[in-house]
């Protein structure tokens, strides 16, 4: 185990990954000579020379397509995106190409790609720069989907990304590159997709929270536990596929679930959530599920606001005690 | 042999095409390739091409009329051929054309490679809601609570609901389990009593409203998930505890002399029953449902009750059977201690594997307790008896008290339960054998 | 010439300062004279080549002129089944192209060499050598054809011919033949990827950002205009500001040409050639002027052009060009070549037949392809 940011954990993945095996490459803005936007391939240029760690121009689409067809035709392209932001103007390429063709040809081609980088708002970057796109993602099938929460994750998820042989879009975040934490250092350490976490165990509500939400639920089950409520928290880690079966199981015992979710309210992460929770558990409920997401509007610039805009801790711990029907 | 010419389907969208203008005559030959009329599609005029070589006999369709995919609009075929067959075969054929699309028959239902998506609804009847003033509208009650009160004969209408707009909840079924079966004590294992008519409660009379506090929702929901799916049956022994009074007695005489705390008589049932849980680990089980299976466990752990002004208590002794009455001792009396300030980590409430509770200092000479979930039984303690005996001929003053073994008749059946009682007994009759 | 260079090429494989070497700053004083730009670009015309220039045997000119013809039959009947409603959504038909993707093909090394392509795919399927049964099969939805009835008419496959697809989005796929070249590259394998669209396509965005990466990282890959002059129903003039679109080349630094797309004696001589420099890491785009005879679609009555432009174009019609040159120079007989026809037909008419046979996809199989992992959770 060694202590490691956020970035190292994922610049140690991509090192032991194409270290282990040839056709694996880097490609996007930036990740050469600039040592990335956010130094998470600090180094990697030097190390494997401009064969494999390759910058572009800006030209998300002719990348982002650039790297399916290397994945097509028998490489293991991992695709770094500045902001997931700029993956729209790459919309095709991911939704229509990377998540269909293995479909289209009848099985006859795999993609084996990872698209990386920061998703989600990031402070005060204002409308375009801070959108959420798990649920967006998520909704392809052919598609799965990563947003790990720390180091630890970080570095086995995105091993395991690599070397899955379906198209994987990874999910990182500019505020939690900073972030320390014990990483286990094994080169065969790989967390295995689609298995969430229990990352507590608690008797009274189920918190359900991805990536930077976590640490919102963490902090709510601290201040209930000061109250003498335990929460059980749960960090599905992977979106698509998504671990229902152990967020399920937590709601039988507990009853109750609140979901912290970055998104923007509608037809996100949390509606699926709470529409698999009241199929497979709707005898076990007590209370309705609730979620406390990112505002019903674009994200706003302005320091207040954009603080009024994110989830909080505040709202998370109210929802908890109202599902408990608590004061 | 005459050939005849369908409607085409010409667009991805189109159901039937009318035909617009005829381009060649009856009698012309045409070759394949020739346009011969102009269909209108709905979404554009087309033109109709033949694919094969011949005369056309016969325009089946007049200008302006309109025909589905599939329907005959002309006959090829070579001069003076009877084409009647052909037309007596679309004549029948031309309503049941429009159907023809789904003449194809799907193969059998789709099956997913995992369960069927669960029934909507949670299959409790539901009341319609009703408009108007909503004076008889449906019971308002959490899914959950609506299954707890299927699964324990509660009626609905007759529990007031405590969540928002009056929502039936959890807590709310469990209370009205509780006033159907109220604990005459306030302990994990909590004594049985008389039970009481389930009626409601008469809402003019005079109360007061005590609120539920988690404790007290904690043991309801704990006790009541106990009493209602673990079978339980009881079994009373009679212990004759004259010798473990005098030893007792001694034992404390020699901890006085060296400071150290008292035994009391509970701390050497305490160790009377993990000696005896060692001989018998089928009663130091627990049956797990959800796994699949009974567990018994590897170590001994006594959860010993605690009365406290609120409710009640169950710290751990761990490694009972390991430790000497002196250890027992200290820790039970550090336990309840911290139990009364309320100061007790969770951890030091968890993993019973056996419970007593003991009512002797109230006089109660017998009693049944709810078995301690997951354990497999439970030990109720009653009150030391002055009783005449028979020694040697002559009646004499001696020393009883009461030991009722509840048990989860799932793990454990009435012999294995009476065996355990046995050696509880043995061991308390001849006290020195706890020492060994 | 060739060998040398590709061998220094090779050593520095994806060079990042392909548009500045060694990084050199752009000049910074702007100069007082008018600046002149000047590109020439190749030309090959129709009726220009001869089959002994080409080095092509008179077999060889009977297996082309079979495979156009093959194509054309093929769609021919496909037409028809559609209008039987035996082939769903749409079906866009190629005829009149045929000389391009025949070309195309016999100018390559088919299963070495990649080629991906836009929706408008039969017949570049068939020029590969896949076969009327399962081409014919995929149009019908059924589990014999080449995408086990999951593609359709747009989304023909083919793994072990390296074509990598039928593709639905107008442009979308470009960057994929971009990429498909680039891993040529990275494994100094030697192949090549001809990367087919339409006029249409060259108003996409991503095109033209495909043509800068495949410049600026020297891949082995061959941009086919196929200019049949309308996308859907709107002629290139209508469109765009620059029709000519060989001289889009110049504004990515590649070689450019312009093919007349009815001969397909032009297009082996191009294809050739182009072929020959993106396997020296020198990326092209070829222009290739065609015509498509039908409709865009099934459901189009192409009235947005006239009667006359069509028959004129007709007369240029590459299998007709081609009989012709085969009875001119006495290297075949109309008996000969309608013997071809009729073995041609039959193979189709037996498409036909296979594609009525063949059963439909089971129900089960929708959840087959969509992951590599085998135990995927889907939700029901």
């Amino acid at each position: 185990m060694a202590i490691m940011q956020f970035r190292e954990a994922i610049r140690a993945a991509m090192i032991e990954e194409m270290e282990r095996d040839e056709r694996v490459f880097l490609i996007g803005e930036e990740v050469g000579q600039y040592d990335g936007a956010y130094k998470v391939s600090e180094g990697m240029l030097k190390r494997f020379g401009p064969k494999r760690v390759i910058d572009t121009p800006i030209s998300e689409a002719g990348f982002a397509g650039l790297g399916i067809g290397a994945a097509l035709n028998g490489l293991r392209p991992i695709v770094e995106f500045m902001t997931f932001n700029f993956s729209f103007v790459a919309f095709d390429q991911l939704v229509n190409n990377a998540a269909k063709i293995r479909y289209m040809s009848g099985g006859q081609f795999k993609i084996p790609i990872v698209f990386r980088g920061p998703n989600g708002a990031a402070g005060q970057l204002a409308a375009t720069h801070s959108t959420s796109t798990e649920s967006i993602y998520s909704y392809f099938p052919g598609l799965k989907v990563v947003a790990p929460s720390n180091p630890d994750d970080a570095k086995g998820l995105l091993k395991s990304a690599i070397r899955d042989d379906d198209p994987v879009i990874f999910l990182e975040s500019e505020l939690m590159y900073g972030m320390r934490g014990e990483v286990n250092e094994d080169p065969e350490y790989l967390i295995p997709l689609g298995k969430a976490r229990i990352a507590r165990e608690g008797e009274d509500v189920t918190i359900v929270a991805h990536s930077k939400s976590y640490w919102i639920a963490m902090e709510v089950a601290d201040r209930l536990a000061a109250e003498g409520y335990s929460a059980e928290v749960i960090d599905p880690r992977t979106i698509r596929p998504f671990d229902f079966d152990t967020v399920v199981q937590s709601i039988k015992k507990t009853n109750r679930c609140v979901i912290i979710d970055e998104s923007n309210p509608f037809a996100s992460v949390s509606s699926e959530v709470a529409f698999q929770i009241q199929q497979r558990a709707f005898d076990y409920l007590d209370a309705p599920v609730l979620r406390v997401t990112a505002k019903d509007t674009p994200a706003p610039y302005a320091k207040n606001l954009i603080e009024y805009y994110m989830p909080s801790a505040d709202a998370a711990y109210e929802a908890c005690k109202q599902v408990m029907y608590v004061d | 042999m005459a050939i005849p010419v369908e409607m085409p389907k010409m667009s991805d969208t189109m159901e039937e095409g009318v035909l617009v203008a005829w381009l060649v005559e009856e009698g012309q030959r045409v070759s394949a390739g020739d346009v011969i009329a102009q269909v209108e599609t709905d979404k554009a005029t087309m033109d109709l091409e033949v694919y094969d070589d011949g005369v056309l006999l016969k325009k089946v369709v007049q200008e302006g009329e309109s025909v589905p995919i599939g329907g005959l609009i002309a006959v090829l075929g070579e001069e003076g051929e009877d084409i009647s067959e052909i037309l007596a075969r679309y004549s029948g054929k031309q309503e049941a054309a429009a159907e023809q699309g789904t003449s194809e028959a799907a193969p059998a239902e789709a099956t997913a490679p995992q369960a069927k998506p669960a029934q909507v609804g949670d299959g409790a009847p539901v009341p319609a809601m009703t408009a108007g003033d909503g004076a008889e509208a449906r019971i308002k009650a959490s899914p959950l609570a609506r299954k707890l009160a299927k699964e324990y004969g509660l009626d609905l209408r007759t529990i007031q609901g405590t969540g928002p707009e009056g929502r039936i909840v959890r807590r709310d079924i469990e209370a009205a389990l509780a006033r159907q079966r109220p604990p005459a004590e306030v302990v994990t294992p909590t004594p049985e009593a008389a039970p009481v008519p389930t009626s409601a409660t008469p809402a003019e009379l005079p109360y007061e409203a005590v609120p539920i506090t988690p404790m007290r929702r904690t043991i309801a929901r704990r006790l009541a998930q106990s009493k209602f799916t673990a079978p339980h049956f009881y079994l009373t022994v009679d212990v004759d505890v004259e010798k473990a009074v005098a030893f007792r007695q001694q034992l404390n005489e020699l901890a006085e002399a060296q400071g150290r705390p008292r035994i009391s008589f509970n701390d050497l049932i305490t160790k009377a029953c993990a000696l005896a849980l060692r001989q018998h680990p089928e009663i130091n089980a627990s049956y797990l449902e959800q796994e699949g299976e009974i567990r018994r466990w590897k170590e001994i752990h006594i959860g010993v009750a605690v009365a406290l002004e609120e409710g009640l208590v169950t710290p751990v002794i761990r490694n009972a059977d390991q430790k000497g009455l002196g250890q027992i001792a200290e820790e039970t009396r550090a336990l309840a201690e911290k139990a009364r300030q309320r100061k007790l980590q969770p951890q030091e409430m968890e993993g019973a594997t056996f419970t007593t509770s003991n009512l002797g200092m109230y006089g109660i000479e017998e009693f049944t307790a709810i078995i301690n979930p997951p354990n497999a039984c439970i030990l109720a303690i009653g009150a030391i008896r002055e009783v005449p005996v028979v020694k040697n001929g002559m009646i004499v003053p001696g020393k009883r008290m009461r030991l009722t073994l509840s048990c989860d008749h799932r793990v454990v059946d009435g012999a294995t339960g009476a065996r355990f009682l046995k050696t509880v007994q043995q061991y308390l009759e001849e006290p020195l054998n706890l020492l060994l | 010439m060739a060998s040398k260079t590709r061998k220094k090429r090779q050593g520095t494989a994806v060079d990042q300062a392909a548009g500045q070497p060694n990084g050199l700053a752009l000049q910074l004083q702007v100069p007082a004279k008018p600046i002149h730009f000047k590109q020439t670009f190749e030309t090959y015309p129709a009726g220009a080549y001869t089959h002994e220039e080409l080095g092509l045997s008179r077999e060889d000119l009977l297996a082309i002129y079979r495979n156009m013809l093959l194509q054309r039959r093929f769609e021919e009947r496909a037409a028809q089944m559609y209008g039987k409603q035996k082939i769903g959504g749409f079906l866009h038909l190629y005829i009149g192209e045929e000389a391009v993707s025949t070309g195309s093909a016999w100018s390559i090394k088919i299963g070495h060499d990649s080629v991906i392509t836009a929706y408008r795919d039969h017949g570049i399927a068939l020029a590969l050598g896949m076969t009327a049964n399962e081409c014919m099969a995929e149009l019908f939805g059924k589990i014999d054809g080449c995408s086990r009835g999951k593609g359709g008419s747009m989304h023909f496959f083919k793994a072990e011919k390296k074509f990598f697809g039928g593709h639905g989005i107008v442009g979308g796929h470009v960057p994929l033949g971009v990429g498909i070249a680039f891993a040529h590259k990275y494994r100094e394998d030697g192949g090549v990827c001809l990367t087919f669209f339409g006029d249409g396509a060259m108003g996409q965005g991503v095109v033209h950002e495909a043509m800068n990466l495949a410049a600026l990282y020297k891949l082995p890959v061959v941009f086919i205009i196929e200019n049949n002059q309308y996308a859907m129903g709107t002629a290139v003039w209508r469109a765009f500001a620059n029709t000519e679109f060989y001289r889009y080349a110049a504004n990515y630094n590649m070689p450019g040409a312009l093919v007349d797309g009815m001969d397909v004696f032009s297009v082996i001589k191009a294809v050739r050639k182009y072929v020959a420099l993106a396997r020296e890491y020198q990326p092209s785009v070829l222009e290739i002027r065609t015509y498509r005879y039908r409709g865009h679609s099934m459901s189009d009555p192409a009235k947005y052009r006239t009667k006359e432009e069509l028959e004129a174009k007709k007369k240029e019609d590459p299998i007709i060009r081609l009989k012709s040159y085969l009875l001119q120079h006495g290297l075949s007989t109309n008996e000969e070549l309608d013997a071809i026809d009729g073995e041609v037909k039959k193979e189709v008419q037996a498409s036909v037949e296979f594609s009525e046979k063949s059963p439909y996809p089971p129900l089960a199989s929708i959840y087959e392809d969509v992951y590599v992992q085998p135990d995927y959770p889907f939700l029901a």
